[in-house]
């Protein structure tokens, strides 16, 4: 990943709809998500950002159309709501469990890093649900609602993170209700039922 | 494969060493162990059994206090991994689906075994037998098959039973009808005609290989 590479098609979303108890949750989901680029996901309570994010990282298998992640590329998922951790074990050593790698903490101090999860605040977790995800370098980050807990410094360390991830040609997708920096989000989409509008941001991030 | 073996043995750490802090399964399963057969002796005292009948009703009474308390320790650990979403956090980080049912299986079958070895102690003691008819060797590897079948087969049906309505109840509905012919196979090992043993031990041996296998083909699907 290089900063002047010309941007490249990481995933590709054709005509995605959700069905959950056979009511439409949503439909004709098609969106591209090039190297470089940060989107934005917004939309309604219920609408369904969160399962898309999960059909996009592999968890919801009860979908129709089509997603591919092009060759190489591998994707990370985190939530603020739910950490996906291990609560009695440490951030350590739920690390470890996908990792053999040595684990350097990029948001939270090595003590709290050595601490059950089940002792941790709603932030720390979410925090930690992003750190879990980072260690694995992904290409593509999709976050669901990962800053909603956090106080204004961890969540700019937070973005800070995310752009220079971008600038070395990682992509993200943010699942959030409020609006992300200017200087990060290159594109915003909105979730309905009938799918996706978007707006180009034309963030400075290439 | 040294991949798997060695994710499969961190697993299997780490669910060792979340059970050592919680300490819940164990005390759940031995719980089981100990009320099923101070109830159960309770029955063949009052039933005025005689010591021939009860040398050999014991190991029936004993497999079924065993697999009352493997369904226990089964449940409880895909509840645990469900709660806390951490098996989708295993899956989205690509953590091998084999690895993760090996692991499984080896965490239930060491929990089952202890409860195993715990009811070849209490129920014989309760029932005034010598503790030696259940820990001999030949029933340490009846036990030992016992709780492998069980073990594959709850780390298998377990994932889906957990997400399901009234799991505890779908979980063993799922299971009985598997678990029944380990059972009859364990209890003729251990007390029933000694000129068809072999055929039991190798109908023992055949129900562990064939259900691992399926829970090794069907663990992907059951967790996706």
């Amino acid at each position: 990943m290089s900063a002047s590479a010309p941007p490249i098609q990481q995933l590709s979303v054709v005509d995605v709809a959700v069905s959950v108890a056979g009511h439409e949750l949503f439909s004709n989901i098609s969106l591209s998500l090039n190297s470089g680029r940060v989107l934005a996901l917004h939309g309604g309570n219920g609408v369904g950002k969160t399962t898309l994010l999960r059909v996009l990282a592999g968890l919801h298998r009860d979908y129709t159309g089509t997603f591919v992640y092009s060759p190489g590329v591998t994707v990370g998922f985190a939530s603020g709501s739910v950490s996906m951790l291990y609560e009695d074990l440490s951030l350590n050593e739920n690390v470890a469990l996908i990792s053999n790698k040595s684990f350097t903490p990029l948001l939270l101090s090595p003590e709290l890093c050595a601490r059950p999860i089940k002792n941790f605040s709603n932030g720390e977790r979410a925090l930690a649900a992003f750190e879990r995800m980072w260690v694995m370098r992904p290409t593509v980050i999709l976050m669901d609602e990962i800053t909603a807990p956090l106080d204004q410094k961890r969540r700019t360390e937070l973005f800070e993170a995310v752009k220079t991830h971008a600038k070395l040609g990682g992509s993200a997708i943010f699942v959030s209700h409020e609006e992300l920096p200017a200087d990060l989000a290159t594109e915003r989409l909105v979730l309905t039922a009938a799918g996706l509008s978007g707006i180009e941001l034309g963030g400075s991030l290439a | 494969m040294t991949g798997i073996f060695f994710c499969t043995v961190k697993l299997l750490r780490k669910d060792l060493i979340i059970e050592a802090r919680r300490a819940e399964l164990t005390a759940i399963s031995l719980m089981s162990v100990i009320g099923l057969s101070i109830i159960l002796s309770y029955g063949v005292w009052l039933a005025g059994i005689s010591q021939s009948q009860k040398i050999e009703l014991a190991p029936a009474l004993s497999l079924s206090v065993l697999f009352i308390a493997a369904l226990s320790v089964i449940s409880k650990f895909s509840e645990y991994d469900e709660k806390s979403g951490a098996l989708d956090g295993l899956l989205v980080a690509n953590v091998s689906s084999d690895a993760l049912y090996l692991a499984r299986v080896a965490a239930i079958f060491l929990l089952t075994f202890i409860a195993a070895f715990a009811s070849g102690l209490v129920l014989p003691a309760l029932l005034g037998l010598t503790p030696s008819l259940l820990l001999s060797w030949n029933g340490a590897l009846v036990f030992c098959g016992v709780s492998l079948g069980l073990a594959s087969l709850g780390a298998t049906l377990a994932p889906i039973a957990v997400r399901a309505r009234a799991g505890a109840i779908f979980l063993l509905t799922l299971m009985l009808p598997l678990a029944i012919p380990l059972f009859f196979a364990s209890c003729e090992v251990l007390s029933g005609n000694p000129s068809t043993r072999d055929f039991w031990w190798t109908l023992l041996a055949a129900l562990d290989a064939v259900y691992l296998a399926a829970g090794l083909w069907l663990h992907p699907h059951v967790v996706r």
